[in-house]
Parts: structure tokens; C-alpha cells; sequence
């Protein structure tokens, strides 16, 4: 227990370290460059005080929403189509060839297409984000499901398991530390093309804040914009790091 | 039912499929064990033995041939328990629940199997071990929560593929003891395949002789030597230890006879 606390408080050490270096080079940066579309970190710690009492926390409100509810539908779509797919290898045969076909397709391109389909309100967007982080967890899953020890399934089907139990038993958690790394790989993406659908055809969200500073020239406004996004981020990962403390604690007992 | 055909498993041939054609893995296996005894299947790697228990265990059905076990066929027998070379554990599953598994599967209501679970454990030794994982575990300690595991369904068969392998010989000693006490306190009928053959004459009372791929029983020994803890430094022990690998070798040399001919 002990041990634990010490390393709990090394961790909240290494934290402050790594934000007081980032801190460190952003103020030097800025005053090499000294140019005022790159502020010093205390301006924009400033401006981000402030807009979060004025209408940042709405932005960072529904860029959340947005990005949550986009990764949940990846993830309950990706998971059991993956260990689906990674169980039956008649059924992935047959799908194999359209995954990879349209796995290395950027995702992106589809976005004007789904804001005439869809319109241009949460639902192009979150469709988006769902489709690219959809195909990581999907093929993340599967070939997670196509490799795992043979030896567990044949121990379980001798005690007459079905396949429901099959998958709750051993294919979700065998598969449980490859999806978690997914869905941390996804999380970046997500995050890249939140961004990049909050700037096109839509007044809110973290994207729209950041551009709409920067088309005012509110410099600092724009990096607290980067900092509550990127903060956003952050602790999105960090919730996924907990999940996997407590969900696969058999891989470092 | 005879009560020395248990399990008999008639002319049976084992087929899978690889590029495109038929493999056969074992062919025209007879086999009779009578119930409460310890048999034992040895034979050189590759020979089909694994592939063997799957068929009784009821896990591979692409078979011709009679198996039954207690006049059943395998799958649709539920009391035979299946351990594997590697144990089989869940690494995600505690000690505990790797042993609930099974009582689960099995449709027991929750409150008989905690006890039964905390019954075996006590009486294996095991308690202490209940909440740890199996990565945390020795490579011994894993090999007796597999045997709990099985021991808990309370199975009449129990069937064991290459069990100790990955031990060392001191702790594969102290199982193979640790099995035979076992085995004299349930009266189980055991079939357990090994590739060492005085682990064969020591714990197998018939002992069933594989040839090279595709195996087939060439010969069923009888051991009287099985079971007795002092049975290791006897004459008769190694008599029947060289007998075995005579008849190992005989099959190995045939092989590569028969690859050398084809050269």
C-alpha cells in the first residue's frame, strides 16, 4: 500500500515536471519569436480564466458530447463486430476484403458528403469522428479475437461453454487491453478531426472557438482555446488509463 | 455396461483438413479402459495424441470409428474434465474465478458453487491462493488450480494432455505424487498423455503405445508398477522403461526408414 502511495505521488511529481518544461519552452519560444499571434503561456492561462467564465465551458461542453458520444458508438459497434469477425474466420474471409479496401480510405473526404446527407448540425459530425475511430476498433479487435491462445478456448469448450459464453468469458476480456489501446489511438484521431469539423459550418465547439479567435486576432483567446482542447484531451486519456487499471488488472498483477 | 470398457474408442480414424486435402492424424485406434483405472497414451511428437483427446473430450468431431464413453458419445457426455499442457487458466480470471468458471458453465446455482469452490481449495491447499491471478503464480501452483478446476465438476474422466511438461523434475515429481493421491481418493478413470516415458510407467497402470504419424496403438501394456511411490529405483521400473523406448525407437526408426527410402 505504501509502495503504492509513493508511486502515486512519483507520477503526480513526473506531471508537474512535464507541465512546468512545457510551461518553460513556451515562454522562451515566445520570447525568441516576440511576435503577439504567439503569446506567452501566462496570457493565454490569463484569457482561458476568463473565457471559461464567458462561453468556453459551452464550447468544451458539446465538443465533449461530441466526441463521447462518437467514440461510445465506435466502440459498441467496433467491439462486437470485431469479435465477431475474429471468431468466425468463414465470416472474415468474406468481410476481410472490404475492410481492407476501405480501411487506408481517409475517412475525412466523406465530410462534405455527410454534411449534405446529414446536414450540417452534431449528426454529420459525430458520423465522422464514429467512422474513423469505428475501423481502429474494429480491426483492432479482430485480429486481437484471430490471436488469442487457442488453448483458452479449447479449455473452455470442454467444460461445454456456448458461444455467448465464449465471448463474454474469453474473447472481450482477452481482447480488453488491444481495445483499450485502440480506443487510445482513437481518442487522438478523434480528437484531430473534431477539430477539423468544428471549423466548417458551425457556430460552437472547441474548433469554432480557437478558429473564431484566431479570425479576430484574439491570439491569446485562440491558445486558450488550444489549452482547454488539448486539456480536454488529456483528461479523456486519462479516464481510458483508469478504465484500464481497473479492467485488466491481470496484465500487471 | 462392461465395467471394463468405460471408455472404448473402435477403429477410429482422424481426419483435418490442410491445403485443400484430407490429413489423417490418427488411424484405426482401438482403445478399452475399464472405470477407476489410470491409463496413459505415449508416443513420439507429432503422432496424433493431442488430436486423440480432443476427439474423447469431444471438442473434434470430424472422425469416423466408434468413441464412447460410459455408452455415450463424446459430446454429448458432460462428465469427462479436459486439462491442457499450458493449464488452460484464464490470465484475466483470479485463482477463484478460473475455479467458478466451470460450475457456471455448468449451470450450478450461485450459492452451491462458492462452497464447492471453497471447498476444493481447502482441501488442495489452496486458499491462500484464491485472489491472486495466474501470471502470479508457479508454474506448479498453476498445474493444481488446472486440476481443481477439473476436480470441482466432479468428473468420472478425467483426460490430461502432456500435464507436467513444462515443469521442472523436482515439481513434476511432487504432481505426478499429488495426482496418484488424487486419483486413489476419487477412484477417477484418468487417460493422460505424456511424452516421457517414466512419467508413463509411473503413473500409467495400462499404458497405450503410439506409432509415428498417423498414430495408431501398437501396444497396451500392463503396469504393475503404477502408483507405488518407491516403484522409481526397482529393476522391474527400468526394465519396463527400456521396453517402452524400444518400442518408441522401433517406431522413430521405421520413419526414417521409410524417409529415406522415399529420398
Amino acid at each position: 500500500m505504501k509502495k503504492k502511495n509513493i508511486n502515486f505521488h512519483f507520477k503526480k511529481l513526473d506531471y508537474l515536471y512535464a507541465i512546468l518544461v512545457l510551461l518553460l519552452s513556451w515562454w522562451g519560444l515566445s520570447m525568441m519569436i516576440n511576435n503577439s499571434a504567439f503569446p506567452p503561456p501566462h496570457q493565454a492561462i490569463k484569457s482561458l480564466l476568463e473565457s471559461l467564465s464567458d462561453n468556453l465551458l459551452l464550447h468544451l461542453g458539446i465538443s465533449l458530447y461530441r466526441v463521447l458520444t462518437s467514440l461510445t458508438i465506435a466502440t459498441l459497434l467496433g467491439i462486437p463486430l470485431g469479435l465477431i469477425l475474429g471468431k468466425n474466420s468463414s465470416l472474415d474471409s468474406f468481410f476481410a476484403p472490404m475492410i481492407y479496401l476501405t480501411y487506408p480510405i481517409p475517412k475525412v473526404v466523406f465530410m462534405p458528403i455527410l454534411f449534405i446527407l446529414l446536414g450540417i448540425g452534431d449528426l454529420s459530425k459525430i458520423v465522422l469522428i464514429s467512422l474513423i475511430v469505428f475501423y481502429q476498433i474494429l480491426v483492432t479487435t479482430r485480429d486481437a479475437a484471430k490471436n488469442l491462445k487457442q488453448e483458452y478456448l479449447l479449455s473452455i469448450k470442454s467444460l461445454g461453454a456456448n458461444s455467448w459464453e465464449l465471448y463474454w468469458h474469453v474473447y472481450l476480456p482477452g481482447c480488453l487491453p488491444s481495445i483499450l489501446t485502440a480506443l487510445r489511438l482513437g481518442l487522438g484521431t478523434a480528437m484531430a478531426v473534431l477539430f477539423l469539423v468544428e471549423t466548417y459550418a458551425t457556430q460552437k465547439g472547441i474548433g469554432y472557438f480557437i478558429m473564431e479567435s484566431l479570425s479576430r486576432m484574439a491570439y491569446d483567446e485562440m491558445f486558450a482555446g488550444i489549452i482547454a482542447m488539448g486539456s480536454m484531451g488529456f483528461v479523456l486519456y486519462l479516464g481510458l488509463d483508469l478504465a484500464e487499471k481497473r479492467l485488466c488488472r491481470w496484465v500487471k498483477p | 455396461m462392461n465395467k471394463d470398457e468405460f471408455l472404448s474408442i473402435e477403429g477410429l480414424d482422424v481426419y483435418y483438413r490442410q491445403n485443400k486435402q484430407n490429413i489423417t492424424a490418427v488411424q484405426n485406434v482401438n482403445l478399452t479402459l475399464a472405470e477407476g483405472k489410470f491409463g496413459v497414451i505415449i508416443g513420439p511428437s507429432g503422432c496424433g495424441k493431442s488430436t486423440l483427446l480432443n476427439v474423447v473430450s469431444g471438442l473434434h468431431h470430424n472422425y469416423q470409428g466408434k468413441v464412447l464413453i460410459d455408452k455415450h458419445q463424446p459430446d454429448t457426455y458432460s462428465d469427462t474434465a479436459l486439462i491442457l499442457q499450458e493449464y488452460g487458466l484464464l490470465p484475466w480470471k483470479t485463482v477463484w474465478d478460473n475455479i467458478m468458471l466451470g460450475l457456471q458453465i455448468k449451470r450450478l446455482p450461485k450459492q452451491e458453487a462458492i462452497f464447492k469452490t471453497e471447498k476444493i481449495l481447502e482441501q488442495m491447499g489452496l486458499t491462500s491462493l484464491a485472489k491472486r491471478y495466474p501470471a502470479q503464480l508457479s508454474g506448479g501452483q498453476r498445474q493444481r488450480i488446472a486440476i481443481a478446476r477439473s476436480l470441482v465438476l466432479n468428473p468420472r474422466l478425467l483426460l490430461m494432455d502432456e500435464p507436467f511438461s513444462s515443469l521442472d523434475a523436482l515439481t513434476r515429481e511432487k504432481l505426478q505424487e499429488f495426482l496418484l493421491s488424487i486419483w486413489r481418493e476419487t477412484k477417477l478413470t484418468i487417460l493422460l498423455i505424456t511424452h516421457n516415458i517414466e512419467e508413463a510407467v509411473f503413473l500409467g497402470q495400462e499404458i497405450f503405445v503410439m506409432s509415428p504419424f498417423p498414430g495408431t496403438i501398437i501396444q497396451r501394456k500392463i503396469n504393475h508398477l503404477a502408483g507405488s511411490y518407491d516403484s522409481r529405483g526397482k529393476i522391474e521400473f527400468l526394465k519396463m522403461t527400456n521396453d517402452l523406448r524400444s518400442l518408441l525407437l522401433g517406431g522413430t526408426k521405421n520413419e526414417k526408414k521409410e524417409y529415406q527410402f522415399s529420398l
